[in-house]
């Protein structure tokens, strides 16, 4: 320190001989400040006395006051005193007090101090190392594990640094462990860690029971997340905890999850880290969804680089450690992936489940099975409250409209056109061949796609109409007339959705077909789910419907013929919707008819059903008879709805 | 002391240049023989005399090191002077020239003067830039040219002063918008004028108080 004295009187007999009050009266009350301070501690001893039954905090106040108005008159004044205070590091010799805390009371004081200054100048010089230096140290008194009492004046002191920083976001990068190499040695002697990064010290009130304090903790991440410098980009994904306490904090709240959940409540509601959480009163599942509600802000807003490291750290320490163990999937675990996957909706977090959907686990009890696979199996259990929350996933994946998964689920195995009988000579071949010497000889003249089937058309349509006889039909206008325009409405947009995927036109034999068809587990599983109707609760049998009813939307040709085309020939033990159905449904119709005054029942269900369609659906389950009822009206109106897919898509594909 | 006007400089350059080195001879006529990274930003002060007017120069000194170089860059405006330093010992240090004279016009207010510097003179032994390198070089992009040491401290004083001569001509001439505190000058503080609004300037008695 003797050199730093001799610069102190340097400077002091360079600049006080014209008197210039403001410095003058500085000096005086820093020299008042430093006087009242070495009294109080004689010795170096710790002092018993609480810092406000000193004069050393007014004397500060003073100091304080002095330099924020010279900050504000600079123009006429100079600004002499935080040119002294700078070249002399005197908030470095603040901020050491403040470390050995000889006063009570004298930390908090000073940060406040210091809080003051950085928010209030009108240009802060954060990159200066007399600012910078002690800054940095502040941010290492602030650990909330190491001080935890003054938690709001702490966050308050870093809130107040981030915003700075986003003002002035050059100069964050000197608070990601850009510290200096001759500073270290010196902290180190001073502090148990020297390298506290502000980040990492804001991530240490994550668990604060002051709901303020935790809000403030999240703007300041967010703040410092959405810096825009590579530097600092790095360093925070590579040298700070962001990543790994954001995927621990997720992976211990849903760990104290209750294992039963209440599902129709939580279905709907959308919490919201802002406004839902109270650190003191939020039960765990509030934590667990105001959590998960923050980091997937941070993912949204935050700079890419950050989101996509985070991603992958959630998949890494959170998704793949889910099933780590022999821990089952179970219902609630499902609902939360859902809840989770709905969340990351439009964010990179998405793709990442998306991937983590269809990879293999490596851990040896789910033995190389990725949680599609694994989700496929669940689903064939007769738990219906667990297979209706897997289905309800399942739909809500394919309406993401995830290229990659519809093709893992789904495309990949009917896209060799394995199903399809070449060498069997029906009526639609013939037609077809047809169909394709005109294509040649006049290309322009009829543009509607093959794959729709054109000259069939009218048959596959009827046919799917007739599956319902007349006598159980719910509605005697039997027509699909309503679901048109929403039809067309939904298909459009479906269109446009996936216009973007590199899906063929046409549905064309391939080179080489394989000798038998699979239509993959997923498939196999909804067909079982169709012949199970009788047997199964309605709730599940309306999923499946919605699943169907998506799944024949979809512009792909393979997937199109192979679910609509009743009269495409196909090989033989291959199943199709067509006979699934038609076999369902004679099943429904032998045992309704027996039911005396069934017409009037199958109005009832219906109206019931009409009714139950905006609102959740509840049905008494143990009711069979109802069900088969129920059941019954529902696929009636599955393929009025498939008719009325096949009816849009026909006219689209002529109009455009 | 009072001052006529306030200058205030940077000094820009890879790391190891010699920048701190230059600095610290100019203001303390130490030389530091370890190198300490500058981190961020510092400054030095010191007054001269040019045509016996007292002129207060106020030097920003910066770090060399790439990650602080969007740091620099805010210092850019706001100078009316920069020193731009290369190693005479170290050719890669002379060629980033080109790129420091870019970034240095595109931040900093046009009139502002820039030196060249070649530094550590004393080493001769090792020099990889020659002497009419940097003066074809300073020629061609018309700053003003020196060698210096910040070890011997040969030509250092000169490099600041001459500096300081340059802006005050432009001064002289009028180029320079001296209201403008942008440009990086400032007049100093007329004749004290009994400043009683400062805070604190009637607590003095209070701080005798308990202690
Ligand atoms: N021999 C000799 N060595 C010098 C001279 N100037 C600086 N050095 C040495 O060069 C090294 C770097 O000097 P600094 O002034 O710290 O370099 P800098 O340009 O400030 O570097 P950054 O702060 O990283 O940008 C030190 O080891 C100095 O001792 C000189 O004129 N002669
Ligand atoms: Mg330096």
């Amino acid at each position: 320190m003797i050199p730093v004295l001799n610069t102190i009187l340097d400077s002091v007999m360079d600049t006080v001989a014209p008197p210039i009050p403001a410095f003058e009266n500085f000096m005086y009350h820093w020299e008042k400040f430093m006087v009242n301070y070495l009294e109080w501690t004689t010795d170096g001893k710790y002092s018993q006395f609480h810092i406000e039954q000193t004069n050393v905090p007014s004397h500060l106040e003073i100091v304080q006051q002095i330099l924020l108005s010279e900050d504000k008159n600079e123009e006429i004044t100079t600004n002499l005193c935080m040119e002294y205070v700078l070249q002399n590091n005197l908030f470095n010799i603040l901020v050491i007090m403040a470390e050995k805390e000889k006063l009570i009371g004298l930390r908090i004081l000073i940060l406040k101090f210091m809080t003051n200054i950085i928010s209030q100048l009108r240009n802060p010089v954060l990159a200066h190392q007399s600012i910078f230096g002690p800054i940095q140290k502040l941010i290492n008194l602030c650990h909330c594990v190491f001080y935890n009492e003054r938690q709001q004046d702490q966050i308050h002191f870093l809130h107040t640094l981030c915003v700075l920083l986003n003002n002035q976001q050059n100069t964050a990068i000197m608070f990601f462990s850009y510290e200096s190499e001759l500073e270290e040695s010196e902290s180190q002697k001073l502090n148990t860690f020297n390298k506290l990064n502000l980040l990492d010290c804001i991530l240490s009130y994550i668990n604060t029971k002051d709901t303020e304090v935790y809000y403030k903790c999240c703007d300041c991440i967010l703040l410092l997340t959405k810096l825009n410098d590579e530097n600092v980009m790095d360093l925070i994904v590579k040298n700070t905890n962001l990543c790994s306490t954001f995927s621990t904090h997720l992976r211990n709240l849903f760990h104290t999850l209750p294992p039963i959940l209440d599902y129709k409540g939580l279905e709907t509601i959308e919490l919201n880290w802002k406004n839902d959480y109270n650190a003191n009163y939020s039960n765990d599942v509030t934590k667990f969804f105001c959590w998960l509600n923050f980091i997937i802000e941070v993912i949204r807003d935050g700079q890419l680089k950050i989101s996509c490291s985070l991603c992958e750290s959630l998949r890494l320490f959170f998704f793949n450690k889910l099933f780590d163990t022999i821990e089952e999937f179970s219902l609630s675990k499902v609902f939360l992936l859902k809840k989770m996957y709905k969340a990351s909706n439009y964010t990179p977090l998405n793709y990442t489940m998306n991937n983590w959907l269809r990879s293999e686990f490596d851990c040896l009890y789910y033995n190389k099975q990725t949680p599609i696979d694994i989700l496929i199996k669940l689903s064939l259990t007769n738990d219906d409250g667990f297979v209706f929350q897997i289905l309800s996933f399942f739909t809500d994946v394919l309406l993401n409209a995830d290229e990659e998964i519809l093709d893992f689920i789904i495309l990949r195995f009917v896209s060799n056109r394995d199903y399809y009988e070449r060498c069997k000579s029906g009526s639609w071949s013939d037609e077809e061949d047809e169909r394709e010497k005109k294509l040649l000889s006049n290309k322009n003249n009829i543009n509607t796609s093959r794959t729709l089937a054109p000259s069939s058309i009218d048959r596959i349509i009827n046919r799917l109409l007739a599956l319902i006889p007349q006598n159980v039909q719910s509605d005697p206008s039997h027509s699909f007339k309503n679901y048109i325009l929403s039809t067309k409405n939904n298909y459009e947009e479906i269109f446009t959705k996936f216009k973007k995927f590199n899906w063929p036109s046409e549905a064309l034999d391939p080179v080489e077909q394989l000798e038998n068809f699979d239509e993959g587990p997923f498939l196999r599983m909804i067909f079982k789910k169709i012949s199970n109707i009788p047997n199964q609760s309605v709730l599940i049998t309306s999923q499946i419907k919605t699943i169907l009813i998506f799944l024949s939307y979809l512009p792909h040709p393979y997937l199109h013929e192979y679910l609509l085309n009743s009269t495409l020939p196909l090989k033989r033990n291959v199943s199709s919707v067509y006979t699934i159905l038609n076999h369902v449904l004679k099943e429904l119709h032998k045992q309704i008819v027996t039911i005396p005054n069934y017409n009037n029942e199958l109005i009832h269900s219906r109206n019931q059903i009409l009714k139950n369609i905006s609102n959740q659906l509840v049905f008494n389950e143990k009711d069979t008879q109802a069900k088969v009822f129920h059941s019954a009206v529902i696929l009636e109106e599955l393929c009025k709805e498939l008719v009325a897919v096949l009816f849009v898509k026909y006219h689209y594909s002529n109009s455009v | 002391m009072s001052y006529a006007y306030l200058f205030k400089y940077i000094i820009i350059g890879d790391t190891g240049v010699g920048k701190s080195c230059l600095l610290l001879q100019f203001t303390d006529k130490r030389f530091q023989p370890v190198h300490d990274l500058t981190i961020g930003v510092e400054f030095g002060a010191r007054l001269v005399a040019i045509e016996t007017k007292p002129i207060k120069l106020q030097i920003w000194d910066t770090a060399g090191q790439e990650a602080f170089r969007s740091i620099t860059r805010s210092y850019y405006r706001g100078a009316a002077g920069a020193l731009l330093v290369y190693d005479i010992t170290r050719r890669d240090t002379f060629n980033h020239l080109t790129t420091w004279l870019e970034d240095a016009r595109q931040h900093s207010n046009s009139n502002m003067v820039i030196m060249l510097i070649g530094n550590k003179s004393d080493l001769e032994a090792k020099r990889e830039v020659k002497k009419e390198e940097g003066e074809a070089f300073a020629r061609e992009h018309g700053l003003v040219f020196m060698e210096t040491s910040a070890k011997t401290s040969d030509n250092v004083e000169e490099a600041f002063i001459n500096t300081a001569k340059e802006i005050y001509e432009k001064i002289q001439e009028g180029v320079f918008d001296i209201n403008n505190e942008a440009n990086g000058i400032k007049i100093g503080p007329q004749h004290s004028t009994g400043n009683s609004s400062i805070p604190g300037g009637n607590n003095r008695a209070s701080g005798n108080g308990c202690c």
